[in-house]
Order: C-alpha cells, then sequence, then structure tokens
C-alpha cells in the first residue's frame, strides 16, 4: 500500500494554495512580513555602512517565530473546528499526504514571501559589491529557518481546534529553538557546545558566513522532519482514539 | 452486502459499541435508528473510514473492510451536521473529491445532474441554504459511484420541503447501492427505509425488515370513545386479554387488547349496540414505529421523536 502517492499530495496541494490565495489573511501576514523585514533591513543600513544581510538574519528568527505559526495555525484547526477533517480523512488520502501537502503548500506561500524580499538583495549589489557566499548562506538559513518554524506550526495546528490555541503553541516551541541560542553563553561549559547546536542562532549564522556545512543542513531537515512526523501521528491519533 | 461482526468501541472508558452486528443488504435503504449517545455516528464513522473499531470486523461485498484509501473509494458518505468547505465554490468543490477519486469533468456533471444543483455550481459553498449544502454534499458523496453510501442524519434541520426532495435523491440513490442511514425522524424510517436496526446504549436491540418489525410486533388493540361516563365489560369477548380506561371531562375512553391477531371489531361493534352507549369513535390502533422505538429504548435518554 503506498503510503504518499504523488498525484493525491499535488490534488491536496492545489486545494490548499486555493485557500490562501482566494482570501485575505494570507495577503495581510506576507505584507506585515515584507513591512517588518523591511524596515529591520534598511534602518541599520546606512549606519552600519556595510553591504550584508547582517541585520535581517539576526532579526529574521524572532519574526519567523510569529509568522510561521501565523500561516500554519489554520491548516489543521480550522479543519477540526468546521469538522471538514471528517470529510478529509474519509477521501482515499493517507495522514502522510495530508500533512505534508498542506505543510508544502504553507511552504509555497512562505517561500514566496521570502522571494518578495529580493529588493533588499538587489539594493545590496546597487550599493556596492556584498560577498555572493554570504548572500546566498543568509537567504538559504532565512528558508531553512521559516521552514523549520512551519513544521512547527503544522505541528502545533493538529494539536487543537482553536487557531489560537495552535497558533501559541507554534509560537511557544519556535521561541525555545529562538530563545535556547542566546542563552547557552550563560550554561555550564560542558552543555554550552549542546544547547548552541539545539538552537537556531548557531546554524543562521554559520550559514550567513556563507559556508554550507552539512551539520547545519542535518539540524534543519531533523527539525522539519521530526515535527512533521509528529504531526503525522497527531492525525492518525485522531482516527484511533 | 455490508456485514457488521461484533464491532466494539471505547472512547476513554466509556463503551459507545459493545458488540454490534447486523446486515444491510445491495439496492436497499438500511435505517440506523435510536437515541442520542446510543452509537449511531460512531457506527458510521467506522464504516466510513474515519475511526478505526476496536475490535470487531465488516465484511464488504465478501471483502474484509479495512480502513485504508482502497475501502474508501467504495464508500461514500455524508457526515452529522454535513460539514463543508465554505470558502469553495461548489463546481470547485465537487471537482477536487472527482480528482481525488481520479474522476473527471463527467462524473462531476452526472453527479450535479443527479442532485439537480445545476443552478447554483458557481456559488460559494459558504452561501448556499442548509438544503442547497446538503444536496451538495450528497453530490460529493456519489460522485464516484460507491457501493456504499453512508448520510447521518441527512435531513435534520431542513424545512419540509428540503427534507421531501432529500427523501427523494437518496430513494433515487438505491440501485446498485447499499444505504445506510442514520436518523432520529420515524418517520422517514416509514417513508424512505427497507431495513432497520435499533440501537440503544451501544447494542442492536433490533433488527430486521420494516415490515416484518412492524407484524411481529402489533397488538391486537382498539379503541372506543363514548360521550360521557359510561360502564361496559369488554371482558366477555372471547379472546379478551386487558382493558385500559381513562375517564376525561365529557367523554370514556377504553382501550381493548386481545390475545387472538383475528379482526375482532364485528363482535365489539355488537356489544356495544347491545348496551345502546353513546359511541363517539371507534378504531382499531395501528401500532407506529414510534410506540416500538419507545418500547425498545428506554424513556429520558435524550430521545427526540418526530413525527413529521
Amino acid at each position: 500500500m503506498k503510503i504518499i502517492d504523488f498525484k493525491n499530495t499535488v490534488i491536496l496541494i492545489n486545494k490548499e494554495l486555493e485557500h490562501y490565495l482566494n482570501t485575505a489573511p494570507a495577503y495581510i501576514l506576507i505584507s506585515i512580513f515584507l513591512l517588518i523585514t523591511g524596515y529591520f533591513f534598511a534602518q541599520p543600513l546606512f549606519l552600519t555602512n556595510e553591504a550584508n544581510l547582517n541585520s535581517l538574519t539576526e532579526i529574521i528568527p524572532l519574526i519567523l517565530t510569529f509568522f510561521a505559526p501565523a500561516l500554519s495555525m489554520r491548516l489543521i484547526a480550522e479543519e477540526k473546528k468546521t469538522q471538514t477533517i471528517e470529510v478529509l480523512l474519509t477521501l482515499p488520502f493517507t495522514e502522510e499526504e495530508i500533512i505534508i501537502s498542506k505543510y508544502i503548500s504553507a511552504s509555497i506561500i512562505i517561500i514566496s514571501s521570502i522571494i518578495f524580499m529580493f529588493p533588499y538583495v538587489t539594493t545590496l549589489y546597487f550599493l556596492s559589491s556584498p560577498d555572493t557566499g554570504h548572500i546566498v548562506g543568509s537567504l538559504a538559513s532565512i528558508v531553512l529557518c521559516s521552514l523549520s518554524f512551519l513544521s512547527i506550526g503544522v505541528f502545533a495546528s493538529t494539536i487543537s481546534s482553536s487557531q489560537i490555541t495552535a497558533f501559541i503553541i507554534g509560537f511557544g516551541i519556535s521561541f525555545v529553538f529562538y530563545l535556547v541560542g542566546k542563552v547557552a553563553p550563560f550554561m555550564p561549559l560542558h552543555i554550552q557546545g549542546l544547547i548552541s547546536y539545539i538552537g537556531i542562532d548557531l546554524h543562521i549564522s554559520n550559514m550567513a558566513r556563507g559556508v554550507i556545512d552539512i551539520k547545519d543542513i542535518i539540524y534543519f531537515f531533523s527539525l522539519i522532519i521530526f515535527f512533521i512526523y509528529l504531526g503525522i501521528c497527531r492525525l492518525k491519533n485522531m482516527r484511533i482514539r | 452486502m455490508i456485514k457488521v461482526v461484533n464491532l466494539k468501541k471505547k472512547y476513554g472508558d466509556f463503551e459507545a459499541l459493545k458488540g454490534i452486528s447486523f446486515e444491510a443488504k445491495n439496492n436497499s435503504i438500511t435505517a440506523l435508528l435510536g437515541p442520542n449517545g446510543a452509537g449511531k455516528t460512531t457506527t458510521l464513522r467506522i464504516l466510513s473510514g474515519y475511526f478505526y473499531q476496536d475490535s470487531g470486523d465488516i465484511e464488504f461485498y465478501g471483502e474484509k473492510f479495512l480502513q485504508t484509501p482502497e475501502f474508501k473509494r467504495m464508500v461514500g458518505y455524508v457526515p452529522e451536521n454535513n460539514p463543508v468547505y465554505d470558502d469553495l465554490e461548489v463546481y470547485d468543490y465537487l471537482f477536487w473529491i472527482a480528482s481525488a477519486y481520479r474522476l473527471g469533468k463527467k462524473e462531476v456533471k452526472k453527479a450535479i445532474d443527479s442532485c439537480s444543483i445545476g443552478s447554483i455550481i458557481g456559488e460559494r459553498i459558504g452561501t448556499l441554504s442548509k438544503g442547497y449544502k446538503q444536496r451538495v454534499s450528497l453530490a460529493k458523496a456519489i460522485i464516484h459511484n460507491p457501493r456504499l453510501l453512508l448520510l447521518d442524519e441527512p435531513t435534520t434541520g431542513l424545512d419540509p420541503n428540503q427534507s421531501d426532495e432529500t427523501r427523494r435523491l437518496i430513494n433515487d440513490m438505491k440501485k446498485d447501492k447499499t444505504i445506510i442511514i442514520s436518523t432520529h425522524i420515524l418517520s422517514e424510517v416509514e417513508m424512505l427505509c427497507d431495513d432497520m436496526v435499533i440501537i440503544n446504549r451501544g447494542e442492536v436491540v433490533l433488527s430486521g425488515s420494516k415490515k416484518d418489525i412492524i407484524e411481529k410486533n402489533s397488538v391486537n388493540e382498539y379503541v372506543a370513545v363514548f360521550e360521557g361516563n359510561v360502564e361496559i365489560d369488554f371482558s366477555v369477548i372471547e379472546g379478551f386479554e386487558s382493558v385500559n380506561k381513562i375517564i376525561s371531562n365529557d367523554e370514556t375512553i377504553y382501550r381493548i387488547k386481545f390475545y387472538i391477531k383475528s379482526d375482532m371489531r364485528k363482535d365489539i361493534m355488537e356489544l356495544i349496540k347491545t348496551h345502546n352507549l353513546p359511541l363517539r369513535e371507534f378504531y382499531k390502533k395501528r401500532v407506529t414505529l414510534d410506540e416500538i422505538f419507545k418500547e425498545l429504548t428506554e424513556k429520558n435518554n435524550g430521545v427526540e421523536i418526530e413525527n413529521n
């Protein structure tokens, strides 16, 4: 028995994308995201006189702790609230297809938002000659951070039928990963390394240096796979109760 | 044919299904009848593939039924309270459903025509009336021509005209399908269903064809209503079982039961004539499903019985 059918996944992604594109919340969220990131990019640009995305990579994980759960909070929670989850789970889809499709559709929206940040990059190239490795690494870290927090948001959405609760849980878990890196310097020396590795800061700053280390890639993909897996388990558990 | 054998389901400590067994035939409509909390919706949710049972077997046209996508392709389901995607247009919604079953525009059109929703295909589902939303869900449930159609309280909340229209649609769908309906509405069972399964507190209390159930549970009972306060002894008639006398303001009502099954109207009328009593009304009581249902299930059990 196939666990994931490609065509089923595409059918589900199309439906979710249609919802995102036909309703206002996604556009509002993307606009707010771009406004805030634009501010934090532009505000220190001429003060530091450096052509880099450091100001963005420092603040964007915090912004994503709000943005990613806000984008994903309705994915399962709304279906549970309106009871359309019963329609979805009685169609010939597996839980894996449902969760992965919803995650991919939200990922498409979040990556589109990041693509809309291209004026920041073009501005740097217009003003100076930034280090391309740093630019690519920074953007890659932003994408991977957003995809990681999005997977947390998808999992949080499976926990409750309330979108607000799903948002708070998603934000809470994401914030832990954001905060852990910040408190690592205050931890005992023998666990500082482990605590730093768990926090998202270390991996973003590593990649922003223009060095794509396999450890950082493993970190982000582990987060994504872990929380998507938890989301699938939650959905399966709904049917067994 | 669907065969359910000893189905059990628990929610925590609460036993929703204690081992129910029944059969539902092809080309027929079977009613799952029972008070609130009896286990009807749980049964349908298991048959639809939404929930797993704790134990018990389901045989689906000779094969063991598993809650897999392959089996779900053979089932059409309209859940309780008819959940729909309010933000989608009717045609887009049905086309998406058809895609899930690897079907196309032809099947969508057929479902639209069967459920007479051609006039609203461009409308957002959230803007439709309850009756039309129900028809959209019916169209969604039959789009892939399922062998088993499950409808959980399909006419609840609909006005009489909408209910009639929905029942007509359901009756039209009977061909080559097994249809199982969960309902509170006894008149709906009388109008629509061929077979009945009465469930109470997670157990089947009675099942069989509607005709057999009514016949087997019928009693030979007559009602005679007299003007004023009158006395008459019906026990002199052969086959007499019991009598119940109710005196109200200006009339006396006698309910007379006989243990023999033959028609006793002639004997009763002759007795009344010999006493020369002021008879207002006299008829043979027809047992209703309502009475059979009430007798088999407990009162004050959150029962909502509607006789429309």
